[in-house]
């Protein structure tokens, strides 16, 4: 007998101990969690999003209307829409990756901040970075479509790889000169000592400036991303062949050429990290040194043949497969590479779009979106800073943690009385541990009890058409006096009626009267009107307990009465 | 109070409330009066019992639905009888109620006490002079369901019939720890609060007392 009650006050203490432990904090915790997503329908999204300090903006393609109209948006932090631009002649799959350029002034004259987009159908727009309007716009040759490929931003200057040309805007829209290359797609600018270098669909490398354009062949295949600049005017190019790619390294200069490796088909856009070139194709993720001349350092199997990014100190490769998801590399002081992760998600599909990551407040945040067209902002939690970590202790719940001892200590002298074989000493110390821990879950039990009994009535049976319909889909709390009432609305993330009358209260800054009563919080006045008293409905429905334990939904209408 | 919790009882005029005030003032003093109220000391005890139990009771509101009132009737109701238990129950929900807030709930509340004296005095809890522990905590639990489906009747007008059995299973968490709250006030206070009003006669002991001098001198 004394064994068993000595296994039970063990149990009894131990569980008590530890339904009451508090939750530690996750300073160096690097789970990413999701925040929201954003489903942009059929469409695809092809480049990577980029962010601000203040939105993101993404832009999707699509090949034909039917399938979706290819449009620019902004979106805010929480995932909502800001403005989009929409272009329905653009149908050639909009490849272009977005440029974001600060507000600034130049010889040209002055520019506000500004997305700047290239359309397959060869316009080209600048757009106001808060508003979406358009400032000014510069429609490009075409010839069977328009700017797939990535430009190039430098001081004033926006240079643009089109179909067929290169052309060079001043940022307030004056063309400042345009010369013509052979036919490109997905190709990109890079700018060397001066010139500008644009690969084509036949392995040509076009170098230009306003008064001059040659070209240099490289080799028999397409040259789809913006060359790579390497040390002593050197380039680095990634040409797509029939029998896979081609990694070579071409001299300015000498305008020579060197093979440095054959690698796996379509290749995507190389970056550089450090003092490493990192290529990407449908075999490997490759790794490469460029001092006097390439070498090859490292490889790992990966299948991505759009963007690669780089992600918090590694690169991280969307998998363009079936299968989808994303394969994250460590690249190591000396260029060796190791598969440090992969990644996946519920939408995983084909995606060639890279991963904007980015650390704000101590928070890593990442969006992640593939040819789905569902945007993802998953983040981490952000440390605790000393202040915060003080404003904690300040906020520490003592009186709760007193009880929880108190709690500790009545179960504890219960099973020694258990032990002892005292009885009825041990009933009494057994009571009062039940009055302290009911009376500090009476709050939880409460809306658990309330969630299991009552029926939730939908919002709708208490809207009125009368109010705004931005208000649909948010709280709206009603407070009704005997000659007018005050309504407030678009309220959200109130988990009882009690914090939504508080914060309409704040809002509409009048005074609420709250005291405690045996049973629960009570509503003596609000805007120091007492009457006989103030009862409560949600969603027309009475409620049956305190205000501080009735829970609410996100679309709950709440009317106080006074009577 | 009622009306903080969305469904409340009819709303009194003044007139209906003083009325009501005034019934159960004379209830409470139609139960005291008998022969051993006339002693001072027994006065001031009854006074004293009264006033004690109405300020516990309003210092403990904050604690959600513990009533120290349910067990204090129960035992008065035991020891002193139904009538001085009655009288104990209306004055000490009218003398509280006046502080913590007055309305129809005031007579629900003084009916469920009484109720609760009633069943005290009939119960035998105590014999002998003691408290019979287990079979009072029995009925001090019992006693909180008992009286907070008295005063929920207070709503009844006010809503439907399935809207009260909706409020009577709203309120099964307070009844709970009403429950509780008086096991561990009857656990840890009863013996003590039944001895300390044990010198105070009951009114069956005073008639027993008012017969058996009849017959010494007859």
């Amino acid at each position: 007998m004394r064994s068993i009650l000595s296994s039970l006050a063990i149990v009894v203490i131990f569980c008590t101990t530890f339904a009451h432990a508090e939750p530690t904090t996750h300073s160096d915790d690097n789970d990413f969690s999701l925040q929201w997503e954003h489903d942009f329908g059929q469409v695809f999204v092809s480049t990577q999003p980029i962010t601000t300090d203040e939105a993101i903006f993404l832009r999707t393609s699509s090949s034909s209307l039917s399938q979706g109209i290819p449009t620019v948006y902004s979106l805010d932090f929480d995932g909502n829409e800001n403005w989009r631009v929409a272009n329905t002649n653009s149908t050639m799959q909009d490849m272009s990756p977005l440029e974001y350029v600060k507000a600034g002034e130049g010889n040209c004259g002055s520019w506000p901040a500004m997305v700047l987009v290239g359309w397959s159908d060869g316009l080209f727009q600048a757009l106001d970075a808060t508003s979406g309007h358009l400032i000014w716009q510069h429609q490009t040759e075409v010839f069977a479509w328009g700017i797939t490929g990535s430009m190039l931003v430098e001081d004033e200057f926006v240079t643009i790889p089109t179909r067929n040309e290169i052309v060079q805007l001043c940022l307030n829209g004056d063309l400042q000169f345009n010369q013509s290359i052979g036919n490109g797609w997905r190709n990109g600018i890079t700018q060397v000592n001066g010139a500008y270098w644009s690969g084509d669909e036949n392995g040509w490398l076009w170098s230009a400036t306003e008064d001059n354009i040659s070209s240099y062949f490289i080799g028999e295949g397409k040259i789809r991303h913006p060359p790579i600049e390497l040390q002593e005017e050197r380039l680095l190019i990634h040409l797509q062949t029939s029998s896979g790619s081609a990694i070579y390294d071409f001299n300015t200069v000498s305008k020579e050429s060197t093979i440095v490796r054959n690698s796996g088909f379509s290749p995507g856009k190389p970056i550089v990290v450090g003092e490493y070139i990192i290529t990407t194709d449908s075999r490997y993720l490759t790794s490469i040194l460029c001092t006097t001349e390439c070498e090859v350092v490292d490889f790992e199997s990966s299948i991505s043949n759009g963007e690669i990014s780089e992600f918090f100190g590694d690169i991280i490769a969307p998998q363009n497969t079936a299968e989808g998801g994303y394969k994250i590399f460590h690249l190591g002081d000396n260029g060796t590479l190791h598969l440090s992760g992969t990644a996946n998600y519920h939408d995983d599909w084909y995606g060639t779009s890279g991963v904007a990551s980015w650390t704000m407040d101590g928070a890593k945040h990442m969006l992640l979106v593939n040819d789905n067209a569902n945007l993802k902002l998953y983040s981490t939690s952000a440390p605790v800073t000393a202040e915060q970590s003080q404003q904690q202790q300040a906020d520490t719940d003592w009186p709760t943690i007193l009880a929880m001892l108190c709690a500790l200590i009545l179960i504890s002298t219960t099973s020694i009385s258990l032990l002892r074989e005292k009885f009825h000493s041990a009933f009494k110390f057994f009571t009062l541990f039940c009055t302290v821990l009911l009376y500090f879950t009476l709050g939880d039990l409460m809306q658990a009890w309330s969630d299991l009994v009552n029926e939730d009535a939908p919002a709708s049976d208490a809207w009125d058409n009368e109010w705004p319909e931005e208000w649909m889909g948010t709280q709206v709390i009603i407070f009704e006096f005997k000659d007018q009432s005050i309504v407030t609305g678009g309220l959200i993330g109130h988990e009882t009626v009690l914090e939504l009358t508080k914060a309409a209260a704040l809002e509409q800054e009048i005074d609420v009267e709250i005291i405690d009563s045996s049973l629960g919080k009570y509503v003596v006045s609000i805007n120091n009107v007492a009457g006989e008293g103030w009862e409560y409905s949600v969603n027309g429905q009475p409620g049956t307990v305190s205000a501080e334990y009735s829970e609410i939904q996100f679309d709950s209408i709440v009317l106080w009465k006074v009577l | 109070m009622f009306q903080s919790y969305g469904i409340h009882g009819p709303v009194l005029g003044p007139v209906t409330g003083l009325v009501i005030d005034v019934i159960l003032l004379a209830l409470a003093f139609w139960m005291l009066a008998s022969p051993d109220m006339k002693k001072v000391s027994n006065i001031l005890t009854f006074v004293t019992l009264v006033t004690s139990i109405s300020l516990l009771r309003v210092i403990m509101v904050p604690l959600p639905n513990i009533q120290p009132v349910t067990v204090a009737a129960l035992i008065i109701g035991a020891q002193l009888g139904a009538r001085r238990g009655v009288a104990f129950a209306v004055l000490v929900t009218m003398i509280s109620n006046f502080i913590i807030g007055d309305g129809i709930w005031t007579l629900y509340q003084a009916i469920g006490w009484s109720v609760v004296a009633v069943i005290g005095s009939t119960a035998n809890i105590v014999v002998d002079g003691k408290l019979q522990l287990n079979k009072t905590y029995v009925i001090a639990a019992l006693s909180a369901f008992l009286f907070d489906f008295i005063v929920s009747l207070s709503v009844l007008g006010t809503v439907s019939f399935s809207g009260f059995i909706v409020y009577l299973l709203n309120g099964i968490p307070y009844d709970l720890l009403h429950a509780v709250g008086n096991l561990t006030v009857a656990a840890w206070f009863g013996t003590w609060f039944n001895e300390s009003i044990a010198k105070f006669q009951s009114m069956e002991e005073i008639e027993q007392k008012v017969v058996d001098g009849y017959v010494t001198r007859t």
